[in-house]
Order: structure tokens, then sequence, then C-alpha cells
């Protein structure tokens, strides 16, 4: 998987969550745009924000975010978990 | 399912219905005055900080209009009485659809659209409630007073389309990871061959699986999420293609208000630019149901955005699931007084 070496105990909560929703894909690279490819649609984009506060153990604030920092495991990673 | 607005079919008696065009003759729009913003409705709701969260900064979403004690018909009122000006002197209203999206919005023995007819001295003309479909009831009941005019409407005929509902209850307020609704209405003044605004196509399908509407399951609502983009692309396409035209010559894409993200990956989707969707409203009156494409429209209008003789596509998507999209061909030159103000 081209995400290993990047893992986190969080980040692999965060990729678990958008492949268990997806069972016919069994690995998520880093670099895949999650919004684009539509691995988290706009029905899963509340849940998606739940499932990394509740991996990253903090509220995300919302005034200092964007959704680009969504836009990949690689960029939700380094916004909440580096 | 597709049906060509240019389908005639002979009328039973009478002259032969032939392919006469669907024009919009006045579109109004009205929104009750008072405003909030969404998150003054969260403990109302039950959205918790995230999803509030959310909705303002990935759905768009900020101030929606929302009045409960105003009663239905006064909602109504304004947009249909300001259509209904547009009638001009020995026109006759045959037919009065009120599209709706909730299917109790009032109490089972009250009729609303006749109540809507009556309350505009439109006593002799035909009025029916029209759901199903929706959001895009609004669109569907174009099409089905149009079919009606066609088969049986003589000379002078026109119709009215009215829609327009509360956020009643937080149920119906709040459809999960989508949308807060909100409170408008809308109407449309109908006739064939007129000098408004020409319909050039309307295409819809239903995916009858997702009946269940708030009900689907977790498995339902992905696959759902995964194929909206690309169905409402397919139902755009169709319009319009049978419209004959293609979506370079589409002025402007004039969408519900669901949330900016849906739309985001609509337009990834359609391969458009993103000033081709017309998403100002979404921040300033988020989801009303089935009017959103009508209070889009007057807003354009009004600022003098639409252009005479060019195309423009009303698309909406409704829970159930239906996705519509009607092409039209705008009219400037028609007259246009006496239109609510907003």
């Amino acid at each position: 998987m081209s995400s290993a070496g990047i893992g986190s105990a969080g980040i692999d909560k965060v990729r678990d969550w958008i492949l268990g929703r997806h069972p016919e894909r069994t690995e998520l690279a880093a670099d895949v745009d999650l919004i684009e490819s539509r691995l988290v649609d706009s029905l899963a984009f509340v849940e998606l924000v739940y499932t990394i506060e509740d991996a990253a153990g903090v509220e995300i604030d919302f005034d200092n975010i964007d959704i680009e920092d969504f836009q990949t495991l690689a960029t939700i990673e380094k916004a909440f978990f580096a | 399912m597709s049906v060509p607005t240019t389908d005639a079919r002979p009328a039973a008696d009478g002259p032969p219905a032939t392919d006469r065009r669907i024009t919009l003759e006045r579109i109004e729009s009205y929104l009750p005055e008072r405003s909030v913003r969404i998150e003054e409705l969260g403990e109302r709701l039950g959205l918790r900080r995230a999803a509030l969260g959310v909705f303002r900064k990935f759905y768009g979403l900020d101030t929606l209009r929302f009045e409960p004690e105003l009663p239905l018909l006064d909602l109504l009122r304004p947009a249909a009485r300001g259509a209904l000006a547009a009638l001009p002197e020995g026109g006759r209203v045959d037919y009065l659809a009120y599209a709706h999206v909730t299917q109790a919005v009032a109490p089972a023995d009250v009729d609303v659209a006749r109540e809507v007819g009556d309350a505009l001295g439109l006593v002799d003309t035909e009025a029916f409630g029209l759901s199903h479909q929706a959001c895009v009831s609004s669109l569907g009941a174009i099409e089905v007073l149009g079919e009606l005019l066609r088969a049986e409407g003589g000379d002078g005929a026109y119709a009215l389309m009215v829609t327009g509902e509360q956020a009643y209850s937080p149920i119906v307020q709040h459809v999960p990871n989508t949308s807060i609704m909100a409170d408008a209405a809308a109407s449309c003044l109908i006739t064939l061959d007129g000098d408004g605004d020409e319909v050039r196509s309307f295409a819809t399908r239903t995916l009858g699986e997702y009946a269940q509407w708030l009900e689907l399951t977790a498995e339902q609502n992905t696959e759902f999420g995964e194929q909206y983009g690309r169905r409402i692309a397919e139902v755009i396409h169709q319009a319009v293609a049978e419209a004959g035209l293609t979506l370079d010559e589409i002025d402007l894409v004039i969408p519900h208000n669901v949330n900016k993200l849906a739309w985001r990956q609509t337009i990834k989707e359609l391969e458009v630019a993103p000033e081709k969707v017309f998403l100002d409203n979404v921040p300033r009156y988020s989801h009303t149901f089935a009017s959103d494409v009508f209070v889009n429209y007057t807003t354009l209008r009004d600022a003098g955005r639409l252009v005479d003789g060019a195309h423009y596509l009303l698309v909406s998507v409704g829970l159930g699931a239906t996705f519509g999209a009607m092409v039209i061909t705008h009219r400037a030159h028609h007259p246009r007084t006496g239109g609510e103000s907003r």
C-alpha cells in the first residue's frame, strides 16, 4: 500500500472507515482524491468529520480548516494527525 | 423516463394537438421575511457542532427563511398572485396544480390546491395536488399542466403551477447529511405558444429503489451518494440533447439548493466551469423544497442576468429518488409587471 510509512493509528482509523464503506476496495493510497473519486460523497461528509474527531480525540475548528484539508488521506493526516 | 415536451398527441376531439410549445408566461417567488442562521436551528434539529460546521463550511449553508407561524396559504398566495397577474384579458386559468414535496402538508381534509384556487378567485379552475417526485414535483407539474393544455385547452387557456411549503417539523426540515430545508413558495403561469420562456425539453428519471426516503439503509445511502452526480449528469445531457442543444449552448444551470458540495461533485461530473451553476442562493435561502429553481430564476431575472434568447437549464433532485432537468429559452421582452417583491 502506498500509504505505508505515513501511517498513524489515527489515520488508519479514517482509512478503515472509508474502506468499510466501500467493500469493493481493499486499499486506499494516501494521495487518492476522496471527494472527486466520491469515496467520500456529500452524504458522508458529516460522518467523515466525526470519524476524524473521534480518531484525533479533538474537536475540529471549522474556522481554521478548508475543504482541501479533507481531499486525501495525506492532507487529512497533515491537518489533523501531524 | 423522459417525455419530450414536443411529443404531442392528437386530442380526442377538436383540432389536433400539434407540437405546441409550453411557455412560462410569468414566474414569481416569495420568501417569508424571518431569516435565521443555521446555528439557531441546531437545538431544534438535534444538530451537533460538527454537523453544523460541515453544513456551514462545506455545504455552504448560512441563513434561511423560517417562519413556522405563517399560515401555508399566506406563504403560497403572494407568488401565485404575482404569476396570475400576467393573465391577459380574455385568458382563463383552466388548471391549477399545487406541487409539493412532503405529502402531508395539511390535514387530510384540507385540499390545499382548492384553497389556493379559491383564495385567488379561480373558482372554476380545476385544482389538484401533485407530488411523488419530491423536489422535482414543480418541474413535473409544468409538464403535466402543459400536457393538459395540449389535450384539452382551447383558445385563451392557461394553467397555474403553485409550489411552496414549510419546514414545519424537524423531520421535514433536516435531511441528514444533506441539507436544512427552508420556507419559500413559487408560482408559474403557463400557456401554449405564448410570449414567455419556452420549455424546450424536460427529462426526468426516478430510481424507485430509493423510495424509502429517510429510511434507507447505510449501504443504500452510500450507493445513492456515489451515483448522485452521474445520475444528474444523465438527465441534464438528455434534456439538453432533446432541446437540440449542447451543454456549451446553455448559459447557466439554475439548480436546486441542496448544498454546494453535492454540486461541486456534479460540476466535476459535467466537466463544466463552476460559474456555470448558480449557487449564490445556497447560503441565502438554503433548500426550499420544490421552489428552489424558481426562487433562483427570479433572483437572476430581477438582477438582469437572464438574457433574451439564451438557454437555461433548471435542475432538481428529489428524495425517492427523482432527477429532473428542464431546458428553457428565455424571452426577456415579455412584459413583466406587478410581481411580488421578496
